[in-house]
């Protein structure tokens, strides 16, 4: 288990401070941040490639704060930073100290893994984005350290590969005891990857846990934003009957659960409104209401973003295309839909 | 003119080639195959000639050994003084070769670590080692120079990255940052190699202009110029312009083939 303790490291006018963070063996842990978060500052610290001016840093209890980089079985794996005079092969076998049948043996399993094979013989600046990404794995694979640092691994990749390599990095880490620390500003990526996760703002973490409970309770405005919620709503909670219901005054929301009654701040992501064909009665939902659609337009390859009015009030929602081919949607017609979840996101 | 700037650069590029082919023809044009070879097979330019190689080729390689960890502590560690020091590394080339040479001799001849090394080490001072000394201290600065800018294009996370492999700092210094910067530190070397062969001033300052003892190629030219065998002179800079060509044109073709493909990265 990595644990980090009371880390602080200022820079010009930017400060990381960590008070606590605990990860556990073989854990996919994703920090999820935006460019200048101080997510890479804090993996570089991990790996020793910067010091903390406070705190420290224990794996599986030993205390690491101050052991070489060398020394730490942390390894940093970067398809930026291959060495650009020797080839994949020699890439791949630079840190193995074992003998050289041992280590071509390694080598050969390893890149049959990542499906590098081919690549051996050649030189770095010969590689596309992805092929570096792969080797780098590679390089770090060979040498099974505690930890894998990955920085962005999936950055700037066009989309295909990105896809690819996504689901083979789960594969791999699925199929290993390595414990795997990624940073990253996608949350798809963390999605995609992620057994627990912290998202980190100004040098600082703002939540962790595992994706479900970042998902369901994010702690504040800006989580809930950077975790896909584009329906933000101020109003108040009430009790009814035992019954929770949001209300701003364009509309009620029957929250489903157990609420603080007062001021309340709730969020919907868009893929939780549902447009639903014109008979109401289909739908055992409370929270169903008409509206019109503002806006539509492709948002992906296979889905629609829809803007609904409904009471003056506007709403973000995600619709598949095939199902807007199939409904007929369109700019100015009246629909019905429902919200299947809302989450509170703070009580004002 | 549709591409002023190329224009203008080409121009000035033709300028300055054609001073210095006026400056190569002025030597060839005045060198007779007589004296030529009269040079050629004369013991003392013989003597000149390898003495200049010797002495500019461990000048340089000293240089090398100092100049390069210099250049790496100058950029990547950070210590009092850093910005004076880097001033005074520019001193030696700064400084009239006269002056070096003299400050020097100054140096070895009347101070006390410098007589002690003279008188009980190495003799330094009118010896063949003192050309060795006074192309070290004009020469190196040069290869500083170089690998310090070429270490700053480094980034160092490669270091850091060697290092999360497992790699030692030092080893991580030889296996990767010696090798990423090799073609900018035998760019260095070479400059230093080429300031070396044409050292004069602090030469003839601190090793004197001794013939056949500590006569390099330049001291030959300026002692035949001396005594007014201007044709001889002639024909040790034509020697003197074809060793330094060739050199500098083999040791281009060595990095050019032992750099393989990546050195384009």
């Amino acid at each position: 288990m990595l644990e980090i303790k009371n880390l602080k490291k200022k820079l010009d006018n930017f400060t990381l401070k960590i008070d606590n963070l605990k990860i556990e063996n073989n854990d996919y842990f994703v920090f999820l941040g935006l460019s200048g978060s101080g997510k890479t500052t804090l993996l570089e610290i991990i790996a020793g490639f910067r010091k903390a001016d406070e705190g420290k840093l224990i794996l599986n209890g030993e205390d690491i704060t101050k052991k070489p980089i060398n020394k730490r079985k942390i390894v940093m794996c970067n398809g930026r930073y291959l060495f650009p005079h020797l080839t994949v092969k020699e890439n791949i076998g630079f840190g193995i100290k074992k003998r050289n049948s041992e280590k071509i043996e390694k080598i050969k399993n390893t890149c049959k893994l990542l499906k590098i094979e081919h690549l051996l013989n050649r030189y770095p600046k010969n590689l596309s984005m992805g092929e570096q990404q792969r080797v780098a794995l590679a390089m770090a694979l060979v040498l099974e350290p505690e930890i894998i640092l990955l920085d962005e691994p999936l950055n700037s990749l066009d989309r295909l590969i990105h896809e690819r390599l996504l689901y083979e990095l789960r594969e791999i880490y699925n199929n290993s005891n390595i414990t795997f620390i990624h940073v990253t500003h996608d949350f798809n990526e963390a999605i995609a990857l992620a057994k627990h996760m912290a998202i980190i703002r100004n040098g600082k973490i703002e939540q962790m846990g595992t994706i479900d409970e970042i998902l369901k309770k994010p702690k504040n405005k800006f989580i809930a934003e950077f975790t896909g919620v584009r329906n933000l709503l101020n109003g108040s909670i009430r009790e009814e009957n035992g019954k929770y219901i949001f209300s701003n005054g364009k509309i009620d929301i029957h929250m489903g659960y157990e609420c603080q009654c007062g001021r309340a701040l709730i969020g919907i992501r868009p893929e939780d409104i549902m447009i639903i064909s014109h008979c109401k009665c289909h739908y055992r939902n409370e929270n169903i209401y008409s509206g019109k659609i503002v806006e539509i337009f492709p948002s992906s390859l296979c889905t629609y973003r829809v803007i609904l009015n409904v009471n003056g009030l506007n709403l973000n929602c995600e619709v598949v295309k095939c199902k807007a081919d199939k409904m007929q949607l369109k700019k100015d017609s009246d629909i019905n839909f429902c919200i299947t979840t809302a989450i509170p996101i703070k009580e004002l | 003119m549709r591409d002023l700037l190329k224009f203008f650069s080409l121009s000035a590029l033709s300028i300055f080639i054609i001073l210095i082919l006026f400056i190569v023809l002025a030597i060839v044009g005045k060198v007779s195959i007589g004296t030529l070879q009269e040079a050629i097979f004369s013991k003392e330019i013989q003597f000149a000639v390898k003495l200049s190689l010797m002495t500019a080729s461990i000048a340089t390689l000293l240089g090398a050994i100092v100049g390069v960890p210099s250049a790496y502590a100058l950029t990547r560690y950070n210590f009092k003084g850093k910005e004076l020091i880097d001033s005074l590394i520019d001193l030696p080339v700064i400084l009239p070769p006269l002056i070096s040479g003299f400050a020097l001799l100054v140096f070895f001849g009347n101070t006390l670590i410098g007589r002690t090394i003279t008188e009980n080490i190495i003799n330094v001072i009118f010896s063949p080692t003192g050309i060795i000394v006074a192309q070290f201290f004009v020469a190196t600065p040069f290869i500083i120079k170089t690998s310090k800018a070429v270490f700053e294009g480094i980034d160092e996370k490669y270091e850091y990255v060697a290092q999360s492999l497992g790699m030692t700092k030092l080893k991580s210094f030889f296996k990767v940052i010696i090798p990423m910067a090799k073609n900018g530190i035998l760019a260095g070397m070479i400059l230093a190699w080429a300031r070396s062969m044409g050292e004069f001033g602090a030469t003839l300052m601190l090793a004197g202009a001794t013939k056949m003892k500590t006569e390099t190629l330049p001291i030959a030219v300026f002692l035949n110029i001396s005594i007014g065998k201007l044709e001889l002179a002639l024909s040790v800079a034509f020697i003197f312009l074809v060793v330094a060509v060739l050199t500098i044109f083999s040791i281009k073709t060595i990095v050019k083939i032992g750099g393989g493909d990546y050195d384009k990265y």
